[in-house]
């Protein structure tokens, strides 16, 4: 079981880091999932507005982008991210089938700023915190 | 909605430029053997083609636009602007001792494109369904099996640019149908015909052979490893095409469809 708190952190250090503002605005909410539970993050202008608690099934549905994991693939995906093994989401997505859209025009919206939400994803990656601990 | 979708699309568009000179690491790009430089150089040249013809249609649409269309104005002229940077960034990647011109390319869909276009709705629906959104699946694939940095960061930044002007397609047809909703007849027609041209091109063109090497690494694997991966990234368009197209009401796609694109 993953309780998502190498995200939070990953959070706060976007909202402090230049360079993903230079990737400039995003208003988006994005879900990051492991089995029923995880974060609802909700990017808005230049920084991460809220970071919230899904504990319930039934609100999953109403995210317009959700990434779905196991803790495993999780904590798979994040190592081989920090030692650039993997691709990004988007491309990891080809073969894994981790994101779900509400609509074809979510999924073009996380095209639309995939270079922003990549960059809070690899700042978890890179978080100087043992993911495997923290993860599984 | 259309126009509010299109100042969002705007702000979005000005804070997500790129420039081919100064965000791309040119100096990544390392000489690869020469069955894949070959194969890369056709696959940049056709995709700059298509960026001509998006700078094209977009040109049209802006000049069809009433001087009141101020926003949307705004945001074609900055796709029109992506789109220039799209072209450069491809034709800079394809060599010059290969002979642009004389590449065979993918005629069938853009005769089908410039067909008829006075009119705009259709024109905008060949745009979005049979290029576009083709060629973000294409980009997708082509991020995934990029050999450097530099294409890796072109085909990232390209990704952003089209799906911002094929969301901004989509809304303005959704919006024309709630205006027509008999329009629905025309645009499964044109999808259906649309997906014929398509399937000519993909049969005849240099495309498909010089993007299943790449993807395979090589032309000894093309067939074996490359064209596995090239049927992947055709079901993978169908699939988001026949999205759209129920999203916008279509219930009946050719069902055919998937099967004849697919090379055998």
């Amino acid at each position: 079981m993953t309780d998502f708190s190498w995200l939070e952190l990953a959070c706060l250090e976007f909202n402090q880091d230049s360079k993903c503002r230079q990737l400039g605005r995003a208003t988006i909410e994005v879900g990051f999932r492991a089995g029923d539970h995880g974060l609802l993050v909700k990017f808005h202008g230049d920084s991460i507005a809220s970071v919230q608690r899904i504990e319930n099934r039934d609100a999953w549905a109403a995210i317009p982008l959700v990434i779905t994991m196991s803790p495993r693939q999780w904590s798979f995906y994040l190592r081989r991210r920090r030692t650039k093994k993997e691709s990004s989401l988007m491309v990891f997505n080809l073969r894994n089938r981790v994101l779900k859209f509400r609509n074809p025009l979510d999924h073009l919206h996380f095209q639309r700023v995939h270079l922003t939400i990549q960059a809070l994803v690899d700042l978890a990656a890179n978080l100087p915190i043992s993911l495997d601990r923290s993860i599984n | 909605m259309y126009s509010e979708y299109a100042e969002v699309l705007v702000d979005e568009a000005s804070q997500r430029r790129w420039t081919c000179s100064s965000d791309v690491a040119w100096q990544t790009i390392v000489p690869l053997p020469v069955d894949i430089e070959i194969a890369l150089g056709q696959v940049h040249s056709e995709l700059a083609k298509y960026a001509e013809t998006d700078v094209e249609i977009l040109n049209i649409w802006l000049a069809s636009l009433a001087d009141d269309s101020v926003v949307a104005k705004q945001f074609l002229d900055s796709a029109r602007y992506d789109a220039m940077q799209r072209a450069e960034a491809w034709y800079l990647r394809t060599p010059s001792k290969l002979d642009r011109q004389s590449l065979p390319s993918h005629e069938s869909v853009d005769h089908y494109l410039y067909e008829n276009d006075r009119d705009l709705n259709d024109t905008l629906t060949k745009l979005a369904f049979i290029r576009n959104i083709f060629l973000l699946v294409n980009c997708e694939y082509l991020l995934r099996h990029a050999y450097n940095k530099a294409d890796n960061t072109i085909f990232s930044y390209v990704i952003q640019d089209l799906a911002r002007l094929v969301s901004f397609v989509i809304i303005y047809l959704k919006e024309r149908l709630n205006e027509q909703p008999q329009y629905i007849d025309r645009i499964q027609s044109i999808v259906n015909i649309g997906l014929i041209k398509l399937r000519q091109d993909l049969h005849q063109s240099t495309f498909k052979e010089s993007i299943t090497i790449v993807f395979a690494g090589g032309r000894a694997n093309a067939r074996k490893l490359g064209l596995p991966i090239f049927n992947e990234l055709i079901e993978e368009y169908c699939q988001r095409l026949f999205s759209f197209c129920f999203w916008l009401g279509i219930k009946q796609t050719s069902p055919s469809s998937v099967s004849e694109l697919l090379i055998k």
